[in-house]
């Protein structure tokens, strides 16, 4: 026997109490440890989108906006670039680049965007630092009209490879087309007649490329140049590489990497050509790394006050222990006067209370630790099914620590008034008969 | 020579600190040896209680003395004091007052916590004990178990420490005349195994024969200001 037995056992005797007690302070425990360990590693995972790239240009309107939708897919590029302006870029300027990746965004499949890129994509630009694209299944495209999914998108719409189906112009209307009524006049519009195959599946990245689908460049450039044919002559059955024009050859964005010494991460001239480039006014330019940086900053005063409302939320819950605590010193009276009369000093009886509330904040910050690893995977899990973002949430041991044991230290500071209540507890009128 | 189980001098007390009230208690002497047993009776609420309350160092007197094992109560306070009660004095009382949730060996095991007797030894002893008593399902809450098994968990604790005054406050006032005479037996019989004196309370004329040693506590007297 001991005193742990005797707080047990008083714990025991107020089940519901204790259970309800420490589910709140697992609840604030967990939403804590939750927001800390999803704000670090959600700016992970938007990094990884960028992987190995130094910048990103385009034609759209903000470095941000280009960073969003040419990396990130949050929607469909607005503006295009020539294929000239690309040449231009790429081969004109003789720029030190290690790659310059051509992109183009704009169509879908069942809401899943299609980027059209070159093999480069795949050989060169890696979806984080220093890990290549790697197959589950088949292989990259070689020829037209082929497509490799990202493993989000095989797995959602069980595709499979051999697979083959058209893609639709857009992003949003893919996603309302299929299974749903559309309203008459609002009907996708569909590149029929252009089948695409699938000859690859790829392995989870753990960015948003996952929840993309990649093709080459003129195929892509074929089904507009198809669409623009049809309209100055409907009957045109169908319309091949021999039929583009130059205005067929757009472009939505650019990946870029400078190139490094071996074993360098950046360049010496990086910066310089991004000054280079930031000068052009028919460009966008931007660093990835920078404008997801910029972005966090924006995000994390919201963070902020998340976690202050969290850490109301902790002090509540030691609230919830005090009162429940001080809530049962009624009923425990007598058990404390029977203590006494047994040889349980005052100090002692102060002690047992204050570390029964010590106990039940402990009992909580464990039970949040728990809760919090199952409750990141579930955001996890949602944040890559919503957006694709694949997140991997870690407990940094010394934050999990140093809430484990303000958790214990504010669960005591709430003991002290139920505690200072027991201490006092007259032992002759509470051994009377109740 | 060795110390007397009970010695009170001089004791007077009151509720209050008006000095016009009267004494609850006016007791110029009381001697009880180790191993004695004594009744004492006197009127419901006449004070008996508070005598009890008075030796084991829960109540503080206006005045005199009151020593156990040759140790005076009141000149140790606090913790000490506390720990020299739960070592020196078992108390079974009238509603036997034994903690609720808890198994009649943890009944006895958390009196065993505070004393003197080596943790190694606690479990062995307070089964022993318990079976001693005829409890056969020592870990069975105590709230499950009947009135006569609570009455010998509660001896059981009372004794456990190897008190050397076991103060019994109204035990039979509970029980029906069968059970009391059990009790009764129970309880002198285990003093006596024991060797601790026991001081009884009661206002019940049938346990007089009871006890070679009877006294009756009179009621106080005003006091004279």
């Amino acid at each position: 026997m001991t005193d742990f037995t005797i707080i047990l056992r008083s714990m025991a005797r107020r089940m519901f109490s204790t259970v309800t007690t420490v589910v709140t302070v697992a609840v604030a425990v967990a939403l804590m440890l939750t927001l800390l360990s999803m704000r670090h590693a959600s700016e992970q995972a938007f990094q990884r989108g960028a992987g190995n790239m130094h910048m990103l240009v385009s034609a759209e309107d903000s470095p941000l906006l280009t960073v969003l939708n040419n990396v990130f897919y949050s929607g469909v590029p607005r503006r295009a670039m020539t294929w000239e302006q690309y040449e231009d870029l790429a081969f004109g300027r003789r720029m030190p680049w290690e790659f310059a990746i051509p992109t183009q965004l704009g169509d879908s499949h069942r809401g899943f965007p299609v980027m059209a890129t070159t093999e480069e994509f795949f050989t060169k630009f890696q979806p984080h630092r220093d890990t290549q694209w790697q197959l589950a299944e088949g292989r990259f495209f070689e020829d037209s009209f082929e497509v490799v999914v990202g493993s989000t998108v095989a797995r959602a719409a069980g595709i499979r490879i051999g697979d083959q189906f058209d893609i639709t112009h857009g992003i949003e209307q893919s996603r309302g087309w299929f299974g749903r009524e559309v309203e008459p006049g609002m009907e996708p519009h569909v590149h029929y007649g252009f089948p695409y195959t699938v000859v690859g599946i790829l392995e989870p990245t753990g960015s948003a490329h996952d929840r993309a689908m990649f093709t080459d460049l003129e195929s892509s450039w074929i089904i507009h140049a198809h669409d623009r044919r049809r309209e100055g002559n409907p009957s045109i059955r169908t319309t091949t590489a021999a039929d583009l024009i130059e205005e067929d050859r757009l472009i939505t964005g650019v990946y870029l990497r400078v190139a490094t010494r071996a074993g360098r991460g950046i360049s010496a001239a990086q910066q310089q050509i991004y000054n280079t480039l930031r000068a052009e006014p028919t460009l966008t330019v931007a660093d990835p790394h920078f404008e997801i940086g910029k972005l966090f900053a924006i995000v994390s005063d919201i963070d902020q006050i998340f976690l202050a409302l969290a850490g109301v939320v902790l002090v509540s819950s030691g609230i919830a222990i005090m009162l429940a605590l001080y809530n049962s010193m009624e009923m425990r009276r007598r058990q404390i006067a029977i203590l006494r009369v047994l040889g349980c000093g005052r100090l002692r009886v102060f002690g047992l209370v204050l570390t029964e509330s010590a106990l039940i904040g402990l009992l909580g910050a464990l039970a949040g630790v728990a809760l919090c690893f199952v409750g990141v995977h579930v955001v996890a899990e949602l944040m890559r099914a919503r957006l694709g973002l694949v997140i991997e949430p870690t407990l940094e041991p010394i934050w999990t620590f140093v809430l484990v044991m303000s958790t214990i230290l504010l669960a005591a500071v709430a003991g002290l008034v139920p505690a200072a209540l027991a201490y006092r507890t007259p032992v002759v009128k509470n051994l009377r008969p109740l | 020579m060795t110390a007397p189980a009970l010695l009170i001098r001089d004791l007077k007390f009151r509720y209050g600190a008006s000095s016009s009230a009267s004494w609850v208690i006016d007791l110029p002497a009381l001697e009880l040896s180790r191993g004695e047993q004594m009744l004492l009776t006197g009127q419901s609420g006449g004070g008996k209680s508070t005598l009890l309350y008075l030796i084991s160092g829960l109540m503080e007197p206006n005045e005199g003395s009151i020593s156990v094992d040759g140790q005076d109560m009141h000149a140790i306070s606090g913790e000490k004091r506390d720990l020299y009660r739960g070592r020196k004095i078992g108390m079974i009382f009238q509603t036997f007052n034994l903690l609720e949730g808890f198994t009649a060996v943890e009944n006895v095991l958390t009196a065993l916590m505070f004393s003197d007797i080596p943790s190694s030894e606690h479990q062995k002893r307070a089964e022993t004990l318990l079976q001693s008593l005829d409890i056969n399902q020592p870990n069975k809450p105590v709230e499950q178990m009947s009135v006569g098994q609570q009455q010998r968990v509660a001896v059981a604790r009372a004794v456990a420490c190897g008190p050397v005054l076991v103060l019994a406050d109204e035990p039979t006032a509970s029980l029906d005349p069968d059970n009391a005479v059990a009790a009764m037996d129970l309880i002198q019989q285990t003093c006596e195994i024991q060797g601790a004196a026991l001081l009884c309370t009661s206002h019940d004329p049938a346990l007089a024969d009871r006890f070679s040693r009877r006294e009756a506590l009179r009621t106080a007297q005003p006091t004279a200001s």
